[in-house]
């Protein structure tokens, strides 16, 4: 494994870590769509990079 | 390890924000005990406090509250109006200066003087238009000396000869019957029968009278002055508003006098609770200004900063309208303009009925009003007066204006540089087909005529008389037929040009289509480097930019950011007039009612018969 590919993956973390912390913290605002919506988002910012990556062909 | 630990923490999860600053309007009711309350409350204390420091070691705050004005003159202005305001290094400057310390001792009743003293102070005989004419009035049996003093032109000749001279010179001389032993009493009583008249006992205040077009008279045995309004200056008369002009509705405009100005609202309003506020600018200029609000309709917060805005501006000369939005604005580098700039008393009338308010400075025809929010720059005056269907109508043609005079040459620049497919492929070969014969990349041609477009439209302003409107015809028709001819640029650029500049003039406020023309060439820049992807990132900065922007405290983007329940109310497209029953939202004012719930009440009584 590269390091380049392991800097992309700790990027791709750090952004679903920090995106779902903000979605969590508007779901805790009683802004229960926009915290569900943001959750998703930010799962989605995980999820198709790595299938991208790994999957691929 | 604990720093490493809330460093990580703070970079890898959201933490909430800090709370912005308070609403101005607001904070404004009462800088002391109640907003640390507040602050206490919200548990934001520290931080404001902070704040506050900051702001009362820039004299800021300590200026807000100043003591009413004792009395306003025969002139119409406090002379000690903006010395009060003075900081404390000029105080101790001017305490030093032995000039100034005369200016501010009592008037010696000597008048040789006196007269001494002001032929010094206005350089007479160098200053050539400065009158100074002596002369005695007699009183119980002697004759006492005194001499008057005026600018001529300022003054009004007739009336200082018919109604100041001839009665201290003549009528003196008759036994009137009076038991006063004081001269000046008995002058006052009954020898000078000015309207407006003033008893003055400092040198300063005066010379501030003398200046503004009044006349001074001195008389030995008296350590006053006498200060009669004389004014009597040429100046233009009501004329139609130039920038301004209107099919419907009244055809008045604001002239360069002060008192004329605030008369022509006063004549319109009638209300009693109207106030003129008098503030003098400038300190030499001692320019007359005046604010101009609705006592009990207007937010008392909005009042102090506004108050406190123009007295915290220390400049030496104040010519100009123009020149003191650019010093009280919120923001000089925001492109849009952030105050109203009007030059219609009836504007100005429905705006201080709204609850904003409105500055006027002698010798400028146009009047600012604050606080202004887009909307407000989006519409014109004649919106109020047609039929709504037609206001409505009139608004979307010039939403269409905006989006032609600031997209248009950028999204033509986007569209044949990156985006061929979004345009028919006849349209597409058309356009190449024009293009074919012209040397240059199709953005140095588009700023080829935005640039000459610019340079007949200020040279037809420059040019005076007929010639400027002709220019603009030779330049549009000639030269950009001469430019097609001879293959510098293509046809349909011409088109996208003239479009983009008849869009600029349809809208209604000037500043906002200088601001739109100049970012237009922002636009032009980001479509021909980035396609739509570069028009999509600068309209993102300029919302974002415009959206933290503020008019003396309120949002210029409100109702729609942040949204308030006027979100609905016609500022975009406007409701019939019945069915304006409230104020603006956005300025908290106290009175929310413009008019009753239901306006209309004949119709109640139609249906009841």
């Amino acid at each position: 494994m590269s390091f380049d590919l392991i800097a992309a993956i700790l990027i791709l973390i750090w952004i679903f870590i920090y995106s779902s912390s903000y979605g969590v913290w508007t779901w805790n605002k009683k802004n229960r769509i926009g915290g569900a919506a943001v959750l998703l988002v930010s799962l989605a910012a995980l999820v198709f990079p790595l299938y991208l990556i790994f999957f691929r062909t | 390890m604990a720093l490493l630990r809330k460093t990580l923490k703070e970079y890898l999860f959201f933490t909430e924000p800090d709370k912005p600053d308070d609403f101005v309007l607001e904070e404004g009711k009462d800088e002391g005990n109640e907003s640390c309350n507040d602050a206490v409350k919200d548990g934001s204390g520290e931080k404001r406090e902070k704040t506050e420091k900051v702001r009362k070691s820039k004299g800021v705050i300590k200026k807000l509250f100043t003591p009413e004005r004792e009395d306003t003159a025969c002139y119409g202005y406090d002379s000690n109006a903006d010395n009060s305001e003075k900081n404390e290094s000029d105080v101790k400057k001017e305490s030093k200066d032995p000039e100034s310390i005369k200016r501010k001792t009592s008037i010696s009743k000597d008048v040789a003087r006196n007269l001494e003293y002001m032929r010094k102070v206005y350089n007479v005989p160098l200053n050539g238009d400065v009158v100074i004419r002596e002369f005695e009035i007699a009183f119980k049996d002697k004759t006492i000396p005194a001499f008057s003093i005026f600018f001529d032109g300022l003054v009004d000749r007739m009336l200082v000869n018919e109604s100041i001279l001839k009665p201290l010179m003549l009528l003196s001389n008759i036994e009137i019957k009076g038991k006063e032993d004081d001269i000046a009493d008995y002058v006052q009583k009954h020898i000078l029968p000015q309207s407006q008249m003033l008893l003055e006992e400092s040198y300063e205040k005066v010379i501030f009278g003398i200046n503004y077009g009044c006349c001074a008279i001195f008389i030995d045995g008296v350590d006053k002055v006498f200060v009669a309004d004389a004014k009597g200056w040429e100046h233009r008369g009501i004329e139609r508003p130039n920038a301004e002009l209107v099919i419907q509705g009244p055809q008045e405009g604001f002239g360069e006098i002060l008192r004329i100005n605030t008369a022509l609202i006063r004549k319109i309003l009638k209300d009693e609770k109207l106030i003129v506020e008098d503030i003098l600018i400038g300190e030499r200029s001692k320019t007359p200004c005046s604010m101009l609000y609705i006592k009990d309709i207007v937010n008392d917060s909005l009042v102090q900063e506004v108050r406190r805005r123009l007295k915290g501006v220390k400049i030496d000369h104040l010519i100009d309208s123009g020149e003191l939005e650019q010093l009280i604005e919120d923001s000089t580098y925001l492109p849009t303009p952030q105050v109203i700039y009007t030059e219609r008393p009836d504007r100005v009338s429905r705006y201080l009925a709204n609850g904003r308010i409105a500055i006027i400075v002698s010798g400028s025809p146009f009047a600012l009003v604050v606080p202004a929010t887009m909307w407000n720059l989006f519409h014109a005056t004649e919106d109020e007066y047609v039929r709504f269907p037609y206001a409505n109508l009139l608004r979307v043609v010039r939403l269409f204006a905006i989006f032609l005079t600031l997209l248009l040459p950028g999204i033509y620049i986007a569209i044949t540089n990156y985006h061929h497919e979004m345009i028919p492929t006849d349209l597409l070969l058309a356009i190449e087909a024009s293009r074919e014969k012209v040397p240059f990349p199709s953005v140095f041609e588009l700023l080829i005529m935005e640039v000459s477009f610019e340079l007949i439209r200020e040279a037809g302003i420059r040019i005076p008389g007929p010639i400027g409107p002709t220019l603009g015809i030779v330049g549009a028709l000639i030269l950009g037929q001469a430019a097609v001819s001879a293959n510098i640029v293509s046809p349909i650029l011409i088109i996208i040009v003239a479009v983009t500049g008849i869009g600029s003039f349809a809208i209604p406020n000037f500043s906002l289509a200088y601001s739109f023309r100049l970012q237009r060439f922002a636009y032009i820049a980001l479509g021909a480097t980035a396609g739509f992807l570069g028009i999509s990132f600068g309209l993102f900065i300029m919302f974002l930019w415009i959206a933290k922007a503020k008019s003396f405290g309120v949002p210029v983007l409100v109702p729609y950011g942040p949204t308030t329940a006027d979100v609905n109310k016609g500022n975009i497209f406007r409701n019939p007039t019945w069915k304006q029953n409230r104020r603006p939202d956005d300025l908290n004012v106290k009175s929310k009612n413009s008019q009753q719930e239901i306006s209309r009440q004949w119709k109640i009584n139609e249906e009841e018969n």
